[in-house]
């Protein structure tokens, strides 16, 4: 059974970044799991990842390197979640 | 018999060239593949007038520009990052379009006012709901439509009719020496006529054109070497981000291995420039300016690279270029001017517009000429600012936020103090004063978000010129006095 992503929501972070996608790509994301492509399926248009990335150096202070980052890193919400976890 | 792009891609078939596109996913269409695709598509295109196309770059959504083509549409393609505010604009200058678009586009829609009056067709619906009006917009045929900002506050549309393109693509094609075994990397949206031209110039040649859905280094890295790139066309903010790299990343590597690139859409200065052209193993790059309204005024080869690192090059074959002073009078060599360029390449007029394109083209650039030719560019005359890799007038932004908030909001960027560089946006409605947050809330869904402001802030009374218009100079002088206390920043967003 598919468990909806805003079912799942573990804290504030989650609809941080959420609200992001929201009001950014205007996407819904209340029939999206945490491990659904967001980039590579189209949902999200890739070229958005930019300021994805701003946006979780402003919000979350993660420090961005570009050099070893891929899209396949931050194409989900658990990738995303990790890449904070791991860039703090 | 004319060429048109249909007939390009059956050749191409016939003669058993391989692939035309592929992208990420290790999706991949043969020649054979597309021309099946843009047929089968077009058949279900016949009663379309014009087409906005709302979708990220797939192959996929190259069938639907060239069928729409090959239909005798007008086909729009649409950057979905360039924001609700601008393609409400767009679609609101045409009485029924058809909007084809992925789940990015379809969303896009969803943030557009009204945007459930439009027909909507997913990329892989068989037959679009059908057509209700005729256009009462004179349209010119099978044609590609850029819209650029214009500082009216509307983007301009842009034609280029089909044969314009096909010339566009051969003359490329030959500027930077393509054949059918070149791998041209696409990186940069169709809406942009350098990405437009070099889909077009490859698959003229029978070449492939590989897209390309990431600007991250490892992401190009991965596509260059995995489709053996030989060509790429790049804008200054991609190259700012790989020459933020050590030398020794793989992005370099990969990119070693290109025969050609390009610097387009912009400059990165003499000394980035050099460095990029070492980093590729020397010999390889190009820089092109053109602009949206006159496909390509300038461009410095490889070989003249090292003499003039800091220019854009000679006029194109074809192109006349000039600087003009304030009262349109000819500069002497190296006193800088506006940039006008005449000749090959000039827009036939802008759509929905009476007038003809008539005379030498102002570019609204700033620059001089030197002794051998080349130009320089110095910077803009007008409200234009470019942020990322997309321009607008700051007019455009104003018209947006009008619509977005019901308020008169003026943007400046100031040049100096606290601020410099930064896109602050001031409004003097008693309504809006402390609700400075709110109102990049509610700018958020509407702006592209490059333009989103820095800064917001409330003043009791606007500057005004002496004819209403809101006096920017004033106000940026204005700003740049100002301390850093009053000014609404990034931490107060909602």
């Amino acid at each position: 059974m598919l468990i909806s992503l805003l079912d799942s929501m573990q804290d504030e972070q989650d609809y941080r970044i959420v609200d992001f996608f929201r009001d950014y790509a205007g996407v819904d994301m209340s029939e999206i799991s945490r491990s659904d492509p967001l980039f590579s399926s189209g949902l999200v248009d890739s070229m958005t990842l930019i300021e994805l990335l701003a946006f979780l150096e402003a919000e979350f202070g993660v420090e961005v390197s570009m050099a070893d980052l891929r899209l396949d890193d931050i194409d989900t919400l658990d990738g995303i979640s990790s890449y904070i976890s791991g860039s703090r | 018999m004319t060429e048109t792009v249909l007939r390009m891609i059956e050749a191409h078939a016939r003669a058993g060239r391989g692939i035309a596109l592929s992208g990420p996913g290790a999706v991949e269409a043969s020649y054979a593949d597309l021309f099946a695709g843009i047929a089968a598509r077009a058949k279900s295109l016949g009663d379309e007038e014009a087409i906005v196309l709302v979708a990220s770059r797939q192959p996929e959504a190259a069938v639907w520009l060239l069928a729409g083509l090959a239909a005798g549409c007008t086909v729009l393609p649409f950057d979905p990052r360039q924001g609700a505010g601008r393609l409400s604009s767009i679609l609101s200058r045409f009485a029924d379009p058809l909007v084809a678009c992925d789940r990015t586009g379809a969303a896009l829609i969803g943030r557009v006012e009204g945007g459930q009056q439009y027909r909507a067709a997913q990329l892989d619906d068989d037959v679009p709901p059908p057509r209700q009006k005729a256009e009462s917009m004179a349209l010119p045929g099978p044609a590609i439509v850029l819209a650029t900002s214009g500082s009216t506050g509307q983007s301009k549309l842009v034609p280029i009719p089909e044969t314009e393109l096909l010339d566009r693509a051969g003359i490329e094609r030959d500027w930077f020496g393509l054949g059918s075994a070149d791998v041209t990397l696409g990186l940069l949206p169709w809406s942009f006529d350098v990405g437009l031209t070099q889909l077009f110039s490859t698959l003229l040649t029978g070449a492939r054109h590989h897209l390309v859905a990431s600007w991250l280094p490892q992401d190009i890295a991965s596509a260059a070497s995995g489709s053996g790139a030989s060509g790429m066309a790049a804008t200054p903010a991609i190259w700012s981000t790989l020459l933020a790299l050590d030398p020794g990343h793989p992005a370099w590597a990969a990119l070693a291995g290109l025969r050609f690139a390009t610097v387009s859409g912009g400059d990165i200065g003499a000394e980035a420039v050099l460095e990029v052209d070492r980093r590729l193993g020397g010999g390889k790059l190009f820089k092109t300016y053109g602009q949206t309204e006159f496909f390509r005024i300038t461009s410095l080869r490889p070989e003249q690279l090292p003499g003039a690192p800091g220019s854009v090059g000679p006029g194109y074959p074809g192109v006349r270029i000039e600087i003009r002073d304030d009262e349109d009078q000819p500069c002497p060599p190296s006193v800088p001017g506006e940039v006008v360029a005449s000749g090959a390449g000039r827009m036939p007029g802008y759509l929905g517009e009476a007038a003809a394109a008539d005379g030498p083209h102002r570019t609204g650039d700033i620059g001089r000429i030197d002794a051998d030719g080349r130009l320089t560019l110095l910077g803009r005359r007008d409200t234009l600012i470019k942020r990322m890799d997309q321009r607008v007038h700051l007019e455009e932004l104003e018209a947006q936020a009008r619509a977005a908030v019901g308020a008169t909001v003026i943007f400046t960027v100031p040049r100096d103090g606290a601020f410099s560089g930064q896109l602050v946006a001031c409004l003097s409605d008693p309504a809006w004063s402390g609700h400075e947050t709110e109102l990049v809330k509610r700018l958020r869904p509407v702006l592209a978000a490059p333009f989103l402001p820095d800064r917001v802030h409330w003043i009791e009374a606007l500057p005004q010129t002496a004819t209403g218009k809101p006096d920017r100079v004033r106000l940026a002088a204005y700003l740049e006095n100002l301390k850093q206390t009053p000014l609404n920043g990034p931490a107060e967003r909602a």
